[in-house]
């Protein structure tokens, strides 16, 4: 078999190989495309990637933000004396203590 | 109420325009009107080039589904793409081009995955048809020859395989093929030299 003889062999066999057009294949291709401009444009910016990122950072620095200013009011609400332990200490030396509370301790009621 | 324009589910065949058919073809027209992004126009030109599109994308994937992915998403970059149009050569070695590229990435991704099974047939598992090849010496198994030719263009070095299938497949010139592989006329003609004595090489003991 000579060089020129397999070259047209080959020749002749990869040219009877082709690929079939699939029309299915348009009708995906369209519908996608018009499925993407049907989608409204605040759902579109939504998407995006971008916007997810930015929406995930406005979340940390809010939560940054709250959590900075949770300890700031805890502390400001411990300098009044209203938990109910605070209020009965503050009122220790106050006239309702002058009337005498402690009765179960002694087994007498006065 | 959508229409069927709008309906996924309807299936509106593509425009018939194959290659062979086109008396007449404006593809001057059909450029502008892809460039104002009709998509009509889109349609029009996966009818024309969607057989030279997959036989591409099969050709160099040797996977079916993979190779539509490929072609659905070269449309969608042409259609992205068509208003900066500027191919020298026309929207066929354009639109190769977009599919050579995408087919390329796609094999890149291949080695970081499993790919197609090693004891597929390449023919089979890429959904490629075959034309019996007239006046063919009757002592030869053409269905043989053709599995086995396939098995050999898949284990090609991928730049071979591209330059073969543009231009021994598809019947492109040269000049198109270089400008759809973004190279050389002379860089062309080197790969399809060494593909041709590979895949030679590889049918010469069932040619004889």
């Amino acid at each position: 078999v000579t060089t020129g003889h397999e070259d047209d062999r080959l020749a002749r066999l990869l040219r009877a190989t082709r690929a079939d057009a699939d029309p299915f294949l348009w009708t995906r291709v369209r519908a996608r495309i018009e499925g993407r401009e049907r989608v409204p444009r605040p759902l579109e910016w939504l998407v995006r990637p971008a916007a997810l990122g930015v929406s995930a950072a406005v979340l940390v620095v809010a939560l940054g933000v709250s959590w900075a200013l949770l300890p700031m009011r805890a502390t400001g609400e411990s300098e009044d004396p209203t938990t109910v332990v605070e209020a009965l200490l503050a009122d220790a030396n106050g006239p309702v203590d002058a009337a005498g509370l402690a009765w179960p301790d002694s087994g007498s009621w006065q | 109420v959508p229409g069927p324009a709008t309906s996924a589910a309807t299936v509106r065949p593509c425009p018939r325009a194959r290659e062979a058919d086109l008396a007449g073809f404006d593809e001057a027209g059909l450029i502008e009107r892809l460039r104002a992004n009709d998509l009509e126009a889109l349609g029009e030109l996966y009818g024309w080039l969607g057989e030279a599109m997959l036989t591409l994308a099969r050709s160099m994937l040797h996977d079916r589904d993979e190779a539509s992915d490929i072609v659905e998403e070269a449309l969608l970059r042409v259609r992205r793409a068509a208003p900066g149009f500027r191919g020298p050569r026309g929207l066929r070695t354009w639109t190769l081009r977009i599919v050579a590229n995408l087919c390329r990435d796609a094999l890149r991704r291949r080695r970081f995955s499993a790919g197609p099974p090693e004891d597929l047939d390449p023919h089979t598992a890429a959904g490629l048809a075959t034309t019996p090849v007239e006046g063919w010496d009757a002592g030869m198994d053409q269905a043989v020859l053709i599995a086995a030719l396939e098995r050999a263009i898949a284990a090609l070095p991928a730049e071979q395989r591209e330059a073969v299938v543009l231009r021994d497949r598809m019947g492109l010139s040269y000049a198109d093929v270089a400008e759809a592989l973004g190279i050389s006329e002379s860089a062309v003609k080197s790969r399809l030299f060494r593909a041709r004595e590979t895949l030679k090489q590889k049918l010469r003991p069932l040619m004889e």
